[in-house]
């Protein structure tokens, strides 16, 4: 019964999200937005904590596993990708180092 | 009959993989053995060395990517669980989200386009930091091509998550939720799943990030990509 609740209230605030940024034009998912109201019901009560959290355990350790087909993907520009290879890792690395390391930074100078 | 075109097959040759990945790291603690590179090497052999289409096994595991939005919902928990410890710092936790997701489109944008690569690899470029749905939904908008939006954003993904930690350690970085608002806004869901290996906190952390850096790219990346 608990996984039971729990599953329709994460499809529930699922749905409600989808419905909302098609409705509204949002340019966000609406997955995304469910998060955010889910977030807000817990916060508030509305939705008991108990009664997401069997279900919602289940969904986020299986995370990682659910992004293992998408990036097998990447596979079909691979011809595409390594044309302009020792580019593209560079230009990845060198942003992705950039941006990590403006918000560890920033967050620790704000935070002192 | 195609194994590759056999959901049960390439499902469970997945979650095994997965499984396995995950067995190694929790042994030997590594950060380059991340589950998620582990299972997509393995994979990538089998189809490999078995003369599998690439385009079947993906169409055989529609169902498995199709828990990705429900388990964006469910960050929502990890979120309300640390909400207590992480409230205090909402202001350095927004601008250094915001500066860190800002840096990465327009650093990203520029050397794309100094390096001469074409437009559709620096549309990519400027989405590839924020999660998958929302890159999508970008990408519709900027006029840019959908997979290989998504291969740029898992690629920064599984980079971010395969070195971003070690990265940040090396630099005196260890601060749980510093590295995790950094791992989330670099490489979203799957730096968000390698922060749930570390603690909840970080967990957290990265989720936020993912989130907040997600929306916020959503809403002026349409207006600053026409700008650069």
């Amino acid at each position: 019964m608990d996984i039971l609740r729990g599953l329709t209230i994460i499809f529930l605030f699922w749905a409600l999200g989808e419905t909302t940024t098609q409705l509204a034009r949002l340019p966000i998912p609406g997955a995304v937005l469910g998060m955010l109201g889910l977030w807000v019901a817990l916060q508030f009560k509305w939705v008991p904590y108990a009664a997401v959290q069997l279900s919602a355990k289940g969904f986020l350790g299986l995370m990682g596993v659910f992004f293992v087909p998408p990036s097998l993907g990447i596979l079909l520009h691979a011809e595409r990708l390594l044309h302009y290879g020792w580019k593209l890792a560079l230009l990845v690395v060198i942003t992705s180092v950039l941006s990590g390391l403006t918000t560890a930074l920033v967050y620790k100078l704000l935070n002192r | 009959m195609n194994p590759f075109q056999e959901p049960s097959l390439m499902i469970g040759l997945t979650l095994g993989a997965y499984f396995w990945g995950q067995h190694l790291f929790l042994r030997f603690r590594k950060s380059w053995l991340n589950p998620v590179l582990i299972a997509i090497v393995l994979i990538g052999v089998v189809i490999w060395v078995a003369g599998g289409k690439v385009e079947d096994y993906l169409k055989s595991t529609e169902a498995l990517v199709f828990m990705l939005s429900p388990t964006v919902i469910c960050l929502a928990l990890i979120l309300y669980e640390q909400t207590a410890a992480l409230k205090r710092q909402a202001f350095a936790i927004i601008t250094a989200v915001s500066c860190g997701g800002l840096v990465n489109v327009i650093a990203g944008v520029c050397l794309t386009r100094w390096l001469g690569l074409p437009e559709p690899f620096v549309q990519a470029m400027s989405t590839k930091a924020v999660t998958t749905p929302i890159a999508l939904e970008l990408s519709k908008s900027l006029g840019g091509e959908a997979s290989l939006t998504v291969a740029f954003v898992l690629l920064s993904g599984i980079m971010g998550a395969v070195w971003g930690l070690p990265f940040l350690r090396r630099l005196g970085i260890t601060d749980p939720v510093a590295s995790g608002l950094a791992i989330g806004t670099v490489s979203h869901g799957i730096g968000t799943a390698r922060a749930q290996q570390e603690s909840d906190l970080m967990a957290a952390a990265a989720a936020l990030a993912m989130a907040l850096n997600g929306m916020l790219t959503a809403f002026y990346l349409p207006y600053l990509y026409v700008w650069l």
